[in-house]
């Protein structure tokens, strides 16, 4: 008995100690990441930095023009890819039910598996074909436009692939009672589904903008590499990771504000880490206060 | 009149009906339409690549890219194996460092952690997969580069790739695999409560072998992730064309090597630049299809992830 | 916000128009302080004097461009300088007067009040939410005419100064400026895809002949660097070929400290790798790299983060990393120091114009942009992005 519980002993302390040491080895690579930065460039960031225009090539001055132009183009690329994404996301809860012909489960089968090949191309193979279909093709130049529709084409297999789930949740239950009170698939979707599919879609929104903002070689290739007030969306205008590359490898004595921009690019999304942690917070305590059912 | 109430309801019954048929027909319409547009993007890209990259396919040959010793393009020759070799080599070595620690750190959140400490680690790795790839490879040059000069020059080298490459691929890792192990039914949960089974027993004796096929999907996806990534290697590889033969030798990947030469490039030599990019996109896609014929269904990463935020 | 005629002080001067709106010395002042830069000196000078260091410590700009700004702003009437020791000091002129905790300035003629940054900040978030919207719809291609760059990146972030400098004469022209490299800029320009190229060279004969023309805009020159912790300050053209093609292994070899040489070499293409393989006739296949980098900036943090490393870069980017404490050293090359002087009195081996280049003569707006950058303030801000204004070349 005493080997047994000693063997299990020693087996889970060993676990443990891994569980712990792994954990603490992947805090200190962040923590270390974080602190050089912010060694480097925390002392750059001031009041005046977020409101003011770059000067001298970025070295001086600060970065808003460069945070409205980033603003514009993850809206823009949301505008883009919400729309889209909510719409495949029907076409495959419809499609792909078990009830559903085989032609259509085999579309939706196959639109999944063309979804997931999307989400693994290389970015810069991305900026490559931006660059060529939107900035060439659709005559668009170095542009917001392209920057933002290329961002949506990269996002697209992220949000597909949380609103479906988030479809995927709404409980079988409910779906037979909208459909036995005879409501349209409209209806359905706008009382049933997506009030269900809320915190997904939500989820799904912010995946998409983060993964917006740590975008570099696609953006550099459609939105272009102007550091100036973009007036239309059809200006060229560069987001604020085109500037961290810029500062970073282009520009001589760039490092403090490199990096400087790169610990601002952390706490946006820490704020919208928060955000959106808020929205699901709301939406659910929305749910429970409408409906009456406890909070999951 | 009576007669005429029901008829006045008959009608506005039918208009109501008519008009959710027609916003059906539309929402069918719209959402066969996105699916459309979805699928297609993947298709068009490929087909554009494979557009891009025939003329040199056909006057270099496949076997000229695989058979040339180097890659020398003013001369004529297009050796892409020693890069192709690079960039398997990094993105596995970066693997087998991730994956250990991301297995850690899964376990770490399912059962050793306190609830305080277990969110504010998720929250940790969530920023971590935040960063972007510029920033992380700049952390490398400057930081990882160095230091590692000190010990065995050039510092930029094998070993620095597959450093970066891992801080990289780990959250989504971590995520990944932290929600294929905490898929274990209710049931088999509670019996091993009542067992009186430690953490350790339930963890590694029931819940990792359950999870071995969730566990290799995220593998793979991160392998795609892994294969994919420019900037990052660009900084810290050494960028100079030849066989990964030792960890500490400068060495250059296929998508470094795009990014460096694609704007200087033209004709053949551009080409050849789309040719290995061809050759991303066909293992990155081998790669998903595994993943998903592996995990059963849901092999994208973010899928994963989605289920781990709404759980 | 600038309030003329809003409160008139006393009742009116020799150069007061008759009319009794702002005289004529009241716009050549408002005039001077038509430039962020300027601005922001007068609202420096109004919390007191200021030595130039201590202005340029603030303001973090060049000095030979902080001193343009000020020579302006004396000109203008609105500084004063005295020298007091080594440094010159500045203050505010006297017709000249601070009001209410130095966020207001009595111009004399009219009155200046600095907004607080708080309130500045909030004032431009919702001018952000109602304008850019408005600006989207407006499409005001009408009222707005852009000026396109592509090309060296070298260049880039020089002309992209040069450009916010000329929409502040010109505020209905847009300069745009793309990166890509020389060769994209060449390409570009032979395409007429933008008006103009940049390339960090000379023009190639052949690209002579397709009609492209080639306007310099300023020199630069390309050094070799080490690490600051290696004695070696000079190289001949023999031990850098020699240490390029692999003949020489080690720094104990050429007087520097014992460890084995890590050359940096740069990627195919690069402009700077065609002129230094060509001065020092190097083969490219010949060379043995241990490094190979895309830019300056890239080169430059190599070298600085290992000791025995040998890299070649642009004088401008060297110059200005060591302003920044880079740790690294630049070499003299056949027994000239490399400096911006050197390159300036043509003295200096290996150095290159920077171009911009069209497609035949420059016209339009690209022709008064090129003149741009040719005027002293063109040439000012190219001194601070560390290259020789051909302005100042000899």
């Amino acid at each position: 008995m005493r080997e047994l519980a000693t063997g299990r002993d020693v087996r889970g302390r060993i676990v443990a100690v891994a569980a712990w040491g792994g954990a603490a080895l992947v805090v200190a690579s962040f923590g270390l990441l974080v602190a050089d930065l912010a060694r480097r460039g925390a002392g750059e960031l001031t009041w005046r930095y977020l409101i003011e225009a770059p000067r001298d090539a970025g070295r001086a001055g600060g970065i808003l023009p460069i945070a409205v132009a980033t603003v514009w183009m993850v809206a823009l690329a949301l505008a883009f890819a919400a729309p889209l994404a909510l719409a495949t996301a029907l076409f495959l809860d419809e499609a792909g039910t078990p009830s559903a012909p085989r032609a259509l489960r085999r579309a939706a089968a196959v639109t999944r598996r063309s979804l997931d090949v999307l989400g693994g191309v290389p970015s810069i193979v991305f900026g490559l074909f931006g660059n060529a279909l939107f900035c060439r093709s659709f005559g668009w130049g170095y542009s917001l436009l392209s920057g933002a529709a290329t961002l949506a084409c990269m996002v697209l297999p992220l949000m597909v692939a949380t609103f479906d789930e988030g479809l995927q949740r709404v409980p079988a239950a409910e779906r037979a009672a909208a459909a036995a009170t005879g409501l349209s698939r409209s209806a359905t979707l706008r009382h049933v589904l997506l009030p269900r599919a809320a915190p997904l879609l939500l989820a799904g929104t912010g995946l998409a903008v983060a993964r917006s903002l740590a975008e570099t070689a696609a953006l550099l290739f459609t939105a272009g590499y102007a550091d100036g007030w973009p007036r239309s969306p059809l200006d060229s205008a560069r987001s604020l990771s085109v500037h961290v590359w810029d500062l970073a490898l282009n520009v001589a004595g760039g490092d403090a504000r490199a990096c400087a921009a790169a610990l601002l690019l952390l706490l946006v999304v820490l704020a919208l880490h928060g955000a959106v942690r808020g929205g699901l917070g709301w939406v659910l305590r929305r749910r429970s206060r409408g409906h009456g059912e406890s909070v999951r | 009149m009576p007669s005429d109430t029901r008829h006045e309801e008959a009608r506005s019954q039918e208009l109501r009906r008519r008009a959710a048929r027609r916003s059906d027909a539309l929402l069918r319409g719209a959402s066969v339409f996105g699916a459309l547009i979805a699928a297609a993007l993947a298709w068009w890209i490929a087909a554009w690549l494979v557009r891009e990259s025939a003329p040199s396919l056909a006057a270099v040959g496949i076997g000229g890219f695989l058979r040339d010793a180097r890659w020398n393009p003013a001369g004529g020759e297009f050796g892409l194996l020693p890069m192709v070799a690079t960039s398997v080599t990094v993105a596995v070595g970066a693997l087998l460092l991730a994956l250990p620690l991301a297995l850690a750190t899964a376990l770490f959140l399912l059962g050793y952690a306190p609830p305080a400490l277990g969110s504010a680690m998720r929250l940790l790795l969530d920023l971590l997969a935040a960063v972007p790839s510029v920033v992380v490879g700049f952390f490398g040059l400057i930081v990882l580069v160095p230091w590692l000069a000190r010990i065995a020059p050039p510092g930029a080298s094998l070993l620095a790739g597959i450093l970066v490459l891992a801080l990289m691929v780990l959250p989504t890792l971590a995520v990944m695999v932290e929600a294929a192990l905490a898929a274990m039914p209710a049931a088999e949960r509670s019996a091993a409560a009542a067992l009186g089974l430690s953490r350790a027993t339930v963890l590694l004796a029931l819940a990792l072998p359950r999870a071995r096929r969730g566990v290799a999907a995220a593998a793979l996806v991160a392998l795609g992730r892994a294969l994919g990534e420019t900037m990052a290697v660009v900084m810290v590889c050494g960028n100079v064309v030849q066989w990964p033969a030792g960890l500490l030798l400068p060495v250059r990947t296929l998508t470094a090597n795009v990014a460096l030469e694609m704007a200087y490039a033209s004709g053949t030599h551009r080409g050849a630049l789309f040719v290995s990019g061809l050759l991303l996109l066909l293992s990155t896609a081998v790669l998903v299809v595994a993943a998903a014929w592996r995990g059963g269904g849901a092999a994208n990463p973010e899928r994963r992830a989605a289920g781990a935020v709404g759980a | 916000m600038a309030r003329p005629g809003g409160a008139k002080r006393g009742g009116g001067g020799p150069k007061r128009a008759p009319s009794g709106g702002p005289s004529r010395s009241c716009v050549e002042k408002l005039k001077s302080l038509a430039d962020a830069t300027r601005l922001e000196v007068l609202h420096l000078l109004a919390e007191g004097a200021k030595s130039v260091s201590g202005l340029q410590e603030r303001l973090r700009i060049d000095q030979s461009l902080l001193s343009h700004h000020l020579a302006v702003l004396r000109e203008a009437g609105l500084v004063r300088g005295r020298r007091a020791g080594k440094s010159v000091v500045y203050r505010l002129a006297e017709g000249v007067a601070v009001e209410g905790a130095s966020t207001g300035i009595d111009l004399g003629c009219c009155q200046l009040h600095f907004v607080k940054p708080l309130a500045r900040a909030l004032l431009l978030l919702l001018s952000l939410l109602f304008t850019l919207p408005l600006a989207a719809c407006g499409g005001d291609g009408a009222a707005t005419r852009k000026l396109t760059l592509s090309g060296s990146s070298t260049m880039a972030p020089a002309c992209a100064e040069l450009g916010k400098a000329f929409t502040a004469h010109h505020p209905d022209v847009r300069v745009e400026v793309q990166a890509g490299g020389s060769s994209r800029g060449v390409a570009d320009a032979q395409a007429g895809l933008v008006d103009l190229g940049m390339a960090s060279r000379a023009l190639k004969p052949e690209e002579r002949a397709a009609g492209l023309f080639g306007s310099t805009l300023a020199l630069d020159g390309i050094c070799l660097i080490v690490h600051r912790d290696n004695p070696v300050t000079a190289l001949s053209a023999d031990q850098v070929v020699a240490i390029y093609r692999g003949a020489v292994r080690r720094w104990s070899d050429v007087g520097g400290i014992a460890a084995p040489i890590t050359v940096v070499n740069k990627a195919d293409g690069r402009s700077t790798l065609e002129l230094f393989l060509a001065h020092f006739k190097l083969q490219a296949e010949a060379v043995r790299a241990d490094v190979v980098i895309g830019d300056n900036a890239h080169g430059i943090k190599t070298v600085a983060g290992n000791r025995a490393a040998i890299g070649y870069v642009s004088i401008g980017s060297a110059e200005l990393e060591l302003q920044h404490g880079t740790a690294i050293r630049m070499v003299a090359l056949d027994g000239v120091a490399a400096s911006r002087d050197a390159v300036r009195a043509g003295r200096f081996p290996l150095q290159r114009p920077l171009t911009l280049v069209t497609r035949g003569e420059p016209a339009g707006l690209a022709a008064e942009f090129i003149r741009f950058t040719r005027s002293p303030e063109g040439a000012a801000l190219l001194e601070a992005q560390a290259f020789v204004p051909l302005l100042h070349a000899e």
